[in-house]
């Protein structure tokens, strides 16, 4: 009786989760896997120092030394891609969860408790979703400098607004079901109510639109590298290298396209994983009625 | 204990929403008063506020509730602060609801929600709560309890469900229950279970219970003493023996004429005509008057309240005697 009441099987749980997951979920996240993984051991998988400035071999097209050639500094490009990873997925993850971590609750309880407080929500979100958010980093970098930090204080400020968004609305939805009102019922406080209970039933759109979102963030940190508001050379920044290759295009075509190509790929890695999760979390939802 | 010996005390309670198309009066003047370990029946049909008054014993209801009082065990409720409120729900008053399927958050598993819940009443630990857990639904008749606690709640039936729910609700060891037409959503066979479960559970541990159900055959089954309600009001209280041998308000009777009885008699089935009233606007008597086979003037005028001090009351200036009572139903 005792061990019957220990967890049972936890490898037998992850199976059959596992098992359930579709075609789509699985590819995106192999991808997703073999692009962090080179990204984690980058100073193993990487040929070359990603800085380090070969004046033998300038604007060589790929081969089998130099995999993506190498730029107008000798640098080897598929080294710096693989480092470039570490920066653009780490301020990716950042620049998406972080927000998402306060922007969910914050949703979720305006949705649980309506009135002033959903009015106050709802009116911040609208304005801060019509802000543009260009000259909002520009205000940031003018007071602050240009970098990393720049972007995130302003992914930061404006980013969860789409995360409480999406929460409010299937809030709205999930606070007339009888189990809020048994929470209730059962002495809850509204916190563990809405965190334990609203939380998990109303994260579902917002993991699905992480995994855009995270795209998006890539693209925006790249953009903003692009034109010399992000990341500063001589660091690799998939954005900043296609900055770099941009006077090159039309002798060396790949100093733009394999950093391009990494942002394509990893871009359509959490794309797949964003539908297969979008699939996944549907089904759970539909099966439970 | 308080001096009165009433569990719950309820008078006067009001019940209104404010809608597009003016004031629903969902709860109209309400008072019922209810003994430890007894059981108490509300029987009426869709919309005469039954689950309202439910939510409002439990101070859960939306619209505007006045009340002259509501005290548990002799306490006010209207005077507690909103952290002792929380206490009382769960630990001192618990709810069943009518559908268990959308009352249990489909993302925990049931030994999660039973562990929070067991852990919520009682400081120990998650593994001594988890064996706590496993008890609660061996004794809500789940059988294998312990390896079912790891399953969500869309791999078990509405009747299991219930089950569950019912195990939630006794987590606190509540001195009252309040099921909110706790078999509605479930198979005919599953019924009966569930409400045998409930009285079981009642005689082992001495709560009280408040039985709310549309289903006369549930109410004879379950309850001491029944609350007729229509239209937001109650119109008659008696024992259950009492009210099925001689109701004595109209409406009461006019229920017992509309129900299939399954011993094979060649009765007619005498639906009440009309319809009931538009809680939006009230007829100014008594709400009953208009599909009422025994209406005269006055009856549009007053409205006449039932005495719910008594232990026979009804709610009608011209109630059924006992002959008439007789002759109605045959």
């Amino acid at each position: 009786m005792k061990t019957e009441v220990a967890t049972p099987g936890v490898l037998e749980r992850i199976a059959r989760e596992v098992g359930s997951w579709s075609f789509t979920l699985k590819l995106g996240l192999l991808l997703m896997t073999i692009i962090i993984f080179m990204a984690v051991f980058a100073p193993w998988v990487a040929p070359f120092d990603p800085e380090l400035q070969d004046f033998d071999v300038i604007l060589m097209p790929p081969d089998l030394t130099h995999l993506f050639g190498t730029d107008n500094l000798g640098r080897d490009i598929f080294s710096r891609v693989i480092y470039g990873a570490r920066l653009d997925l780490s301020a990716g993850f950042l620049m998406t969860f972080v927000p998402m971590v306060y922007g969910v609750p914050i949703g979720a309880y305006a949705g649980y408790r309506g009135g002033w407080v959903d009015m106050v929500v709802g009116s911040v979100t609208n304005m801060a979703i019509a802000f543009p958010f260009l000259v909002m980093i520009i205000v940031v970098v003018a007071v602050i400098g240009p970098g990393i930090n720049a972007i995130f204080i302003s992914v930061f400020l404006l980013g969860w607004t789409m995360y409480a968004r999406l929460a409010r609305a299937e809030m709205m939805v999930e606070r007339t079901k009888d189990y809020m009102l048994a929470a209730r019922v059962l002495g809850y406080p509204t916190r563990i109510i809405v965190l334990r209970h609203g939380v998990p039933n109303t994260v579902a759109s917002s993991v699905v639109f992480s995994m855009s979102d995270f795209t998006l963030n890539i693209l925006l940190l790249s953009g903003l590298s692009f034109i010399g508001l992000g990341i500063q050379p001589p660091t690799p920044e998939w954005g900043a290298m296609i900055a770099d290759g941009k006077e090159f295009i039309l002798q060396a075509w790949w100093i733009c396209t394999m950093p391009g190509l990494a942002i394509v790929l990893t871009g359509t890695a959490l794309s797949l994983i964003g539908d297969g999760l979008a699939r996944r979390l549907g089904s759970r939802h539909g099966s439970a009625g | 204990m308080s001096g009165s010996g009433y569990l719950l005390e309820v008078e006067d309670l009001t019940v209104s929403f404010a809608t597009r198309n003016g004031t629903v009066l969902a709860n109209d003047g309400v008072s019922l008063n209810l003994r430890p370990g007894e059981t108490l029946g509300i029987v009426g049909e869709s919309g005469s506020g039954k689950s309202v008054l439910c939510r409002a014993i439990l101070g859960l209801a939306k619209g505007k509730v006045t009340a002259r009082r509501i005290a548990f065990d002799g306490r006010n409720i209207d005077e507690m602060q909103p952290a002792e409120r929380r206490r009382l729900r769960g630990s001192g008053i618990a709810m069943v609801f009518q559908s268990p399927m959308s009352s249990i958050d489909p993302v925990w598993t049931i030994g999660d929600q039973l562990v929070e819940t067991v852990r919520h009443h009682k400081a120990i630990s998650r593994r001594e709560a988890r064996v706590e857990a496993a008890a609660l639904l061996d004794r809500v008749g789940i059988a294998s309890s312990a390896r079912r606690l790891d399953d969500y709640p869309h791999q078990w039936s509405g009747g299991m469900l219930q089950r569950a729910m019912i195990a939630l609700a006794l987590a606190g060891n509540p001195r009252l229950i309040l099921a909110d037409e706790p078999t509605t959503a479930l198979d005919v066979t599953i019924q009966d279970q569930i409400l045998a479960l409930l009285m079981s559970l009642q005689r082992e541990s001495g709560m009280a219970m408040i039985m709310v159900s549309h289903d006369l055959g549930v109410i004879a089954e379950t309850a001491d003493r029944v609350a007729v309600m229509y239209a937001g009001r109650i119109v008659e209280t008696a024992d259950v023996r009492d009210l099925f041998q001689e109701p004595q308000h109209p409406y009461t009777a006019g229920l017992f004429a509309s129900i299939v009885a399954g011993s094979g008699q060649d009765k007619m089935l005498m639906p009440i005509p009309g319809q009931p009233p538009d809680l939006h606007s009230l007829p100014a008597g008594c709400a009953f008057a208009p599909r009422c086979p025994r209406v005269r003037d006055n009856c549009h005028r007053t409205v006449p309240r039932v005495d719910t001090t008594v232990a026979r009351g009804n709610a009608c200036l011209f109630p059924l005697s006992e002959a008439l009572a007789v002759e109605q139903r045959q």
